[in-house]
């Protein structure tokens, strides 16, 4: 795409030039197009497409780090499948994240988009305000801010201790550990937030006006009018969240100190990957993990962009 | 390339003038690092043409990027090795084998007899150790005392620990447990199945344990949970193996076991400090089980471009005196028995205490076991995992023996 766009910036200079072969002039801005391009292409190669070739590679060996890796084809991904109960409670784990996170995450970051886009007093402050977790939130020491909150006698047992719940603390135990983290992902709405506003401000009053003539209820101009004009965004944001959910490694990571536990109710899929390659030495059993995350993420956002026909709406197309 | 890399660094590469670089790598705490920096400073002042360059980390983490290192072919000259990862980086030709320093050069005469040959595997020695340390009942002694229950000694066996437990447990009201939950320590089984000769592992590399032992050893852990004596589950799955999230840290427990070099960082967290004993042995049995671990090892890179400068500094590290008083017991005792002596007659407090123990014990602890194969930090993560989930009440002991031995298995 962005040579694509070069190549546009560039084409009307031949003509300008005139008298020198044509051809041959093109082809010299051709030229200096791709060596300022070089820089990317280089990154492109060297740091995403070398490095997957290669892990699809180390995907079908025996790979300890050190030694060089021993072709085993298959073994990885069968003895994924067949001989590892951890890796079928890892995926266990991250699904039920996704459907839990992404849902929750982008119905707090409409509701709080939806509130924010009337105009009111002190409106810039409320918008960075909710915008901060965002920015924190993914760092290590929110992690551990949380995992102390959520500990045994933490802040939380304390205020629900107070009103005669006694929970032993949520992190530490197997039912509660997942919500610690969902709700610390939850908490960084911040960034589909911004991008609901931004698709709020682009609905055309005049659909309201329109809506308020014929006498709809708050609720029907809601359903009628904002989220069918919102679709797109909801569709991008969804896309972006599924993704970013199946990835997802800070939070469990932090907050359970690395074991992905109590009784593994946290062994999140990138987790255990990171476990295996780098505290087992097994990054050849790692990189066919990360294959298999690869494709599962391709398949859920094809199927979703499978489904969008039906539910998202995009302006001035027929339906 | 070699130009740029000058040109980058500043003091990249190694002059003409015999200048020598090392980059040295340890995990620890800020303190540790901070007496290790004065002691390679001392090594320069000694060695004006070596310069030291030192990195450290916390221990979770160090390995990660240990490894990543490695791998890109940029291993640091002088490591700090741990006793499970030794196999892991020796068998796979990472590390020089220090058989073949001359002994003037890395002189290994004084090294106590008992840990002389741990960093050693089949034949190659790929690591010397850089203290000792054993394992230790840790108790909050001023807490204890005060219910009135009989303190630990030595001698003491497994049924009087689970005994005492629950008369602990009563005492405090159950507000405070009578032991930490110690199915958590992989260590702890290991002394346990010492106890009876058997061990963790073979010398081929196999469990050194049955399905039989196995049961026992979880029925064992059982017992304390459901009488109270230990820890539930939810306070149980808070250890992490920092000091301070431990549940005798917490005031959680009375006691538990650990590393005797660990102990001393209890005392920043419990005001009165804490006492120790040897672990509780089985009935009738004569055997302690404990042995004498390196707490620490160091190592030489293979491809080290300066493998004499590097012995140099594993030498002075470790038989040097002077540099020996500066570093203290941060990392354990020392291995070096002059250097022992001469560190331990200035010692004070809570590493007195250790000092003291270690002394105690010495005719008692046996040599080491050989370092753990590959697969361990898998099998041990598995361990915790089990005892866990057990502790849960989610698995039943039966189908936890299974599903371990099927690990291990596949592991091994």
């Amino acid at each position: 795409m962005v040579a694509q766009q070069v190549k546009e910036v560039a084409s009307p200079e031949p003509n300008k030039a005139g008298a020198a072969g044509k051809g041959s002039k093109k082809k010299d801005q051709t030229g200096i197009a791709y060596l300022f391009l070089s820089p990317w292409i280089a990154g492109a190669v060297l740091l995403t497409i070398g490095p997957m070739v290669a892990s699809l590679y180390l995907s079908f060996t025996d790979y300890n780090l050190f030694t060089a890796p021993e072709w085993v084809g298959l073994d990885n991904y069968i003895r994924l499948f067949t001989q590892d109960d951890r890796f079928m409670s890892s995926v266990g784990v991250t699904f039920q994240y996704v459907f839990l996170s992404a849902p929750l995450k982008l119905a707090a970051a409409l509701g709080v988009a939806l509130l924010l886009n009337r105009p009111r007093k002190g409106q810039g402050f409320y918008r960075s305000a909710f915008y901060a977790p965002s920015l924190l939130g993914a760092s290590v020491s929110i992690a551990l801010v949380w995992r102390s909150l959520f500990t045994d006698d933490g802040a939380v047992d304390n205020v629900l201790g107070f009103i005669g719940i006694n929970t032993g603390g949520w992190i530490n135990q197997p039912d509660y550990a997942m919500y610690v983290i969902v709700i610390l992902a939850v908490w960084q709405f911040g960034a589909p937030m911004v991008i609901f506003l931004a698709g709020l401000k682009q609905i055309p009053q005049d659909l309201y006006d329109a809506a308020a003539v014929d006498g709809a209820s708050t609720w029907k101009t809601f359903t009628s009018v904002t989220l069918p004009m919102l679709s797109p965004v909801i569709f991008f944001n969804l896309v972006m969240e599924i993704i970013n959910s199946f990835q997802s490694f800070t939070g469990a990571f932090v907050v359970s100190n690395g074991q992905g536990g109590p009784a593994d109710s946290t062994l999140f899929y990138t987790l255990y990957l990171y476990q295996r390659g780098f505290q087992d030495f097994q990054m050849g059993y790692a990189s066919a993990m990360a294959w298999l995350l690869l494709l599962t993420i391709a398949l859920f956002t094809g199927l979703l962009f499978k489904t969008s026909g039906r539910w998202v709406f995009y302006a001035g197309e027929d339906k | 390339m070699a130009g740029l890399v000058a040109a980058c660094g500043g003091n990249g590469g190694d002059g003409a003038d015999g200048q020598v670089e090392l980059r040295f790598t340890w995990w620890g705490s800020d303190d540790r690092a901070e007496i290790t920096e004065e002691a390679v400073a001392l090594f320069e002042q000694r060695h004006p043409n070596i310069t030291v360059n030192t990195s450290y980390a916390a221990f979770s983490g160090y390995f990660e990027r240990l490894a990543t290192e490695v791998a890109g072919g940029n291993a640091p000259d002088v490591i700090q090795m741990d006793y499970a990862y030794l196999r892991e980086y020796g068998d796979r030709g990472v590390l020089a084998d220090l058989h073949e320093f001359d002994e003037d050069v890395l002189r290994t005469a004084d090294i106590t007899p008992l840990l002389a040959s741990s960093g050693e595997i089949e034949g190659s020695m790929f690591a010397l150790p850089m203290a000792q340390n054993t394992h230790a009942w840790a108790y909050n002694e001023q807490a204890w005392a005060e219910t009135g229950v009989e303190l630990p000694a030595e001698g003491w066996t497994w049924d009087e620990l689970l005994q005492r437990s629950q008369e602990l447990t009563e005492a405090s009201g159950g507000e405070t447990f009578g032991t930490t939950d110690f199915g958590w320590s992989w260590e702890t089984f290991q002394v346990w199945l010492r106890q009876q000769d058997k061990d963790l592992y073979t010398e081929d590399n196999q469990l050194g344990f049955d399905r039989d032992d196995l049961t026992a050893y979880l029925e064992l852990l059982d017992e304390f949970r459901s009488t109270e004596a230990s820890t539930p589950a939810n306070i149980t799955s808070e250890i992490d193996g920092a000091v301070e999230n431990s549940p005798l840290a917490q005031g959680t427990a009375f006691a538990d076991f650990t590393w005797d070099s660990t102990a001393v960082s209890f005392f920043s967290v419990l005001p009165d400090g804490i006492n120790l004993a040897p672990m509780p042995r089985i009935e009738g049995s004569d055997r302690v089980g404990q042995f004498a671990k390196p707490g620490m090892l160091i190592s030489i890179a293979a491809n080290s471009e300066h493998p004499e400068e590097s012995a140099a500094l594993v030498d002075f590290l470790l038989n040097d005196v002077e540099a020996g008083q500066i570093l203290g017991t941060s990392r354990g005792m020392p291995v070096n028995t002059e250097v022992r002596e001469a560190v331990g007659a200035e010692l004070q407090g809570p590493d007195q205490l250790v000092y003291e123990y270690e002394e105690a014990l010495a005719d008692q602890l046996e040599e080491p076991p050989s370092a753990p194969p590959p697969g361990n930090s898998a099998l041990k993560r598995e361990w915790q995992r089990l005892n866990s989930v057990v502790g849960f009440g989610q698995l039943s002991i039966d189908d936890a023996v299974d599903q371990f031995l099927e690990r291990a298995e596949q592991e091994l």
